[in-house]
């Protein structure tokens, strides 16, 4: 008991904790909800079941994947300028192995993107793009006979939408 | 933390704890708004819309309609004196999905698919038209 008064309730320091508290809380709800939703692994794994999805035909491989006029793109309703603007976020490659023998490949023009995937999932960093690599087994009727053609796409994804100005 | 007991006067002795208490639950308070507010807030939705419509129209094929509940927008829309009408967008252009629950800015994300967009709202519904490839 201090008669004297000098452990007041509304003292100062009192304050200073509520506002060091509630600034504390302020700036970790402020980094919480300014956090991006990362969905560029998601999306690389869409654009690989795309590919995969538009070259299966019951289980065989599109016949007309290896004539010279086949458009990758166009077969699989992907827009292709979105992969071959610059800057894009984008980087798909398509290979076709017989056994060891690589016999069909596609691939956009980020190369960069490839490679800091690749490097990114090394280092195990979230501010590199994010990749899928699939790899699914298809037949292929050739001359007659039947093939099994292992078709490896490997798809990258570094896009980070955009906030619209306020103005 | 003491409180101060004054032997006499004991109406004095619950004036300085009262308030204190009052200053406290008023602190939290603000505090709480400013969570649930923040948790509520518009930025999120835009950009939590703009990339899950991304990624559907991405993973459909053409031809398709896709039904979205987008229920859970009114009350912000409400707050914000804004019509769900006017949410959703796609600009061809840019190949970008853009949301926007307010006036001003908005959230825009980019989609690779290929095929026509546009969308309907039914009630508190958002249709996406995946129409016709556009290379054909």
């Amino acid at each position: 008991m201090n008669k004297l008064g000098s452990e007041n309730l509304l003292s100062i320091w009192w304050f200073l904790v509520l506002v060091i508290v509630a600034g504390g809380i302020a700036l970790g709800v402020f980094m919480f909800y300014s956090a991006d939703v990362d969905v560029r692994e998601v999306e690389a794994g869409i654009m690989a079941n795309k590919i995969y999805d538009c070259l299966n035909d019951n289980g065989h491989l599109k016949g007309d994947v290896f004539l010279k006029d086949f458009d990758l793109y166009k077969e699989c309703d992907i827009n292709r300028n979105v992969f071959f603007e610059d800057g894009t976020g984008y980087y798909l490659n398509v290979s076709i192995f017989e056994g060891n023998i690589n016999i069909f490949e596609n691939h956009s023009r980020s190369e960069d993107l490839k490679r800091n995937c690749i490097i990114g999932k090394g280092i195990g960093t979230k501010d590199f793009p994010e990749c899928f690599l699939g790899e699914e087994r298809f037949l292929f009727i050739s001359n007659g006979v039947e093939k099994e053609l292992a078709v490896k796409v490997l798809a990258v994804s570094n896009q980070k939408g955009r906030a619209l100005p306020l103005l | 933390m003491k409180i101060n007991f004054k032997k006499k006067g004991s109406s004095n002795v619950l004036g300085p704890v009262v308030i204190f208490i009052i200053l406290n639950l008023m602190f939290f308070s603000l505090l709480l708004y400013f969570v649930i507010k923040q948790a509520s807030g518009a930025i999120v939705y835009e950009e939590l819309y703009a990339k899950k419509i991304a990624l559907l129209v991405d993973s459909a094929r053409c031809n398709t309609d896709i039904v979205v509940d987008v229920s859970e927008l009114s009350e912000v829309l409400k707050k914000n004196n804004y019509e769900l009408s006017d949410v959703f967008g796609f600009n061809s252009a840019k190949s970008e999905v853009v949301v926007r629950v307010a006036s001003k800015g908005g959230y825009a994300y980019r989609h690779f698919s290929d095929c026509e967009l546009s969308f309907e709202i039914i009630g508190e519904n958002l249709i996406l038209k995946i129409g016709e490839s556009r290379n054909e």
